[in-house]
């Protein structure tokens, strides 16, 4: 056989293997979501998001309390975690891009992205919630917002970062105090990437349930005061997918595709954003 | 009025580590002229323009010695750079446009003064824009970003927002350097036109556009100013060797 | 206007100056000659220095521009000629004040002759040298190449005017002084009329980019037209 039919049949031989290996990826990804699809959007009604949770055992009942607990929940963690985590990343990406601290702090956020989120609840549980006696809404969002920070912050130094130094000289050099050059120039030039990067970030924390086991708990009843358990839709699902009743599975399942398709959205959205943002 | 309207008197500059980059300077910036400095890279005559308008105090562990007498006082020990810096501009070599509406960025200058009434703003935007021979092209798009400007209309925008400010002096850092051939002439006319009424100082490492439009050229070497003169003299009869030396492309 | 645009169109105003005292240097001598006044004659010598003056001024503008603006092409072959164009310039008016001195010596005695051929002999080469600036500033190459074609006229005056003041001095040896100045005013005359060939070989360069000095007019092959831009 001759050199080059040689190295082609090995280009091909690869080819197929690449190309193999991708359908048995995007195989798992189709069948889980045609899957969730499936069973899920069969059970979409109304009720699901008008009533609260039935007692257990009778018929009826929806998740109400379970959306509006995952969104309060969301929402107070987005609270803490979006300003804490675009003031630190302009802090590194402006103050310390050349110092020794900034680095430091840099790679620990890398590493705390990499984190099991199991662990992140624990932790919350051992300083917010064992000393003040009770599982609290309050605690299940400074879990979220601990493992919404670091994202948050690496994104906006990245994005920060990509802004040209020559601006910030330009806007100096028209007289500019440094705090205005950030906040009217640099923040203006890398709004859209830091705003990609929060987008993401609340897709990540949305689906979590682990470290709101040990901080939010759960409730099965309705209710918006953030010092008590909180109930949230990933939790219920656990609860109700572990759970014996029918109707309890079927919620499960609407409730995955609720959030399945939530964070979808959002990561197509955030994705979009970056295509149309640099295609200009 | 006098003639000059700068003085620089036994200027020393100091990088961080006592690195001194420019070597008792001493000459005289005319008014309503060009004045062009060339020299090879690495000469110092960057880091001489920044001293201008105190771009240095940016970084850390620099030192200043002299003066730069301007409008009476010696401008390194003045307090208020930002008044210092409306008037006196500069123009980088990469045309940096704000992300923002071609209007909002002529109006940054006098935003950062404390201009809000919206009539005044439109009148001093288009005049700049005007005086930096883009109004034309810009009149309609003045909401849209600055980014769909080619490069050479970019660098005009970054001139009228230099000149929103009133400025006396105009500083250029290599202004045409990332421009094509036609927006680098069209830059150079602009500045030509602008003599009368500003100062212009302008670093080029393009020796030929220094004959093109300066009426006096210094050249500069190793952090000291070698020769001063008119740009005619300075390239049909240098008076340092150096200097004759340079021109020829014997160096550099 | 462009800075370098002002910088030519002063550069050609100073060349018209100078052509136009050129010629006017020649006219007047000419006058000065037929008519003998010797007033005129003055005159003439007299503005020689307004032409020497054009021609350092000229001198210095041309070096300025070629030092700063870089001229290429049909700029620089403009600005090249011009260079040269002032030197024979500068010689014609030499010879027109050669001419006048030569006048007012031959009017300090009673005229030898009637002038006939030479009066015909400086028109032609007044006309080659008013023609010559028309072609110039106008980038007309026929007209050039015509006025190449005319030195072959002056010539002949100067060959059979030449041989006739030998004649009459062989004749009349008294008026030798005389004779010896109509022969070096015949002589400026053809000199003359061969720097206004040397600016039509000039000016053809400068229009086609071609050299043409030492060649025959005949042996060119084409005339070429070449719209530019100064000149």
């Amino acid at each position: 056989m001759t050199e080059i039919a040689k190295r082609k049949l090995i280009n091909s031989g690869a080819l197929c293997l690449a190309c193999f290996a991708a359908a048995i990826g995007l195989f798992w990804l189709i069948f889980i979501l045609s899957d969730v699809l499936r069973h899920g959007i069969a059970y979409i009604n109304p009720s699901l998001f008008c009533k609260t949770a039935a007692p257990p055992g009778m018929d009826g009942g929806g998740l109400k309390h379970a959306f509006v607990g995952q969104l309060l929940i969301t929402f107070f963690a987005l609270l803490i975690g979006i300003p804490l985590g675009i003031l630190g990343g302009t802090y590194l990406a402006e103050y310390g891009r050349y110092q020794r601290i900034g680095r430091l702090i840099s790679t620990i956020s890398d590493i705390m992205i990499s984190v099991p989120s199991i662990v992140i609840g624990t932790f919350v549980y051992a300083i917010f919630v064992k000393p003040i006696g009770h599982f609290s809404g309050f605690a299940g969002s400074v879990a979220l917002a601990i493992i919404m920070i670091p994202v948050v912050l690496r994104t906006t130094e990245d994005m920060i970062s990509l802004v040209p130094w020559e601006i910030r000289e330009a806007a100096f050099a028209l007289g500019a105090p440094y705090y205005k050059v950030i906040l009217q120039v640099v923040y203006r030039g890398a709004a859209t990437g830091i705003f990609t990067g929060i987008l993401l970030a609340i897709a990540r924390i949305a689906g979590e349930t682990a470290p709101l086991l040990f901080t939010s708990f759960n409730n099965m009843f309705f209710t918006t005061n953030m010092n008590e358990p909180m109930p949230s839709l990933t939790v219920t699902i656990y609860q109700y997918a572990m759970g014996p009743y029918d109707d309890w599975h079927e919620m499960a399942w609407a409730a995955s595709f609720s959030i399945t398709l939530f964070i979808l959205t959002l990561t197509i959205l955030g994705r979009l954003m970056i295509r149309w943002k640099y295609k200009n | 009025m006098s003639d000059t309207i700068m003085t620089i008197k036994n200027l020393n500059f100091y990088y961080q580590g006592d690195i001194r980059a420019v070597n008792n300077m001493s000459l005289e910036i005319r008014r309503n002229q060009v004045t062009a400095l060339i020299g090879p890279s690495g000469c110092g005559k960057t880091t001489f323009l920044r001293c201008f308008n105190r771009m240095h105090d940016l970084y850390p562990g620099h030192r200043y010695e002299g003066e730069i007498l301007f409008d009476g006082s010696n401008l390194l020990k003045r307090k208020d750079i930002t008044e210092l810096r409306s008037r006196i501009g500069m123009v980088f070599q990469k045309p940096t446009p704000f992300p923002m509406s071609i209007f909002d960025n002529v109006a940054y200058g006098l935003r950062l003064k404390g201009i809000k009434n919206r009539a005044e703003l439109a009148d001093r935007v288009e005049q700049a824009l005007r005086q930096a021979a883009l109004w034309d092209e810009a009149k309609d798009r003045l909401k849209q970003s600055a980014n769909s400007l080619s490069g050479g209309q970019q660098q005009r925008l970054v001139i009228a927002r230099a000149l929103a400010a009133d400025p006396d002096v105009l500083l250029f850092d290599e202004p045409t350097s990332a421009l094509d051939p036609i927006s680098t002439s069209k830059i150079e006319e602009l500045m030509v036109k602008l003599r009368q009424e500003i100062s212009l100082i302008i670093v080029t490492h393009n020796m030929q556009q220094a004959a093109r439009i300066s009426d006096r050229t210094a050249f500069m070497y190793m952090g000291e100013l070698i020769e001063i003169d008119d740009t005619n003299t300075i390239f049909t009869n240098p008076k340092q060797k150096l200097t004759e030396e340079y021109i020829t492309g014997r160096f550099g | 206007m462009k800075k370098v645009e002002q910088e030519y169109i002063q550069l050609k105003t100073m060349l018209a100056s100078m052509c136009q005292v050129t010629t006017s240097m020649l006219k007047d001598a000419a006058e000065a000659l037929v008519t003998r006044d010797s007033a005129l004659a003055d005159q003439v010598i007299a503005r020689d220095d307004e032409v020497d003056a054009l021609d350092t001024r000229i001198d210095e503008h041309c070096l300025k521009m070629l030092a700063l603006y870089e001229p290429k092409a049909i700029d620089l072959r403009f600005v090249v000629t011009a260079l040269r164009i002032v030197v024979d310039l500068e010689r014609v008016g030499d010879h027109c004040t050669s001419i006048a001195k030569e006048v007012k010596k031959l009017n300090q005695s009673a005229p030898v002759k009637p002038y006939i051929d030479l009066p015909r002999m400086a028109d032609a080469a007044i006309a080659m040298i008013q023609d010559v600036i028309t072609a110039y500033f106008s980038r007309n190459i026929e007209l050039a190449l015509e006025i190449i074609g005319r030195d072959d006229v002056v010539d002949e005056f100067d060959k059979t005017i030449t041989h006739e003041l030998l004649g009459t001095m062989n004749h009349d040896l008294s008026n030798t002084r005389n004779i010896v100045s109509l022969m070096f005013i015949t002589r400026s005359i053809e000199r003359i009329a061969d720097y206004a060939t040397n600016i039509a070989e000039m000016i053809y360069f400068m229009v086609t980019g071609k050299v043409i000095k030492h060649r025959l007019v005949e042996s060119l092959g084409e005339k070429t037209h070449d719209g530019a831009e100064h000149g």
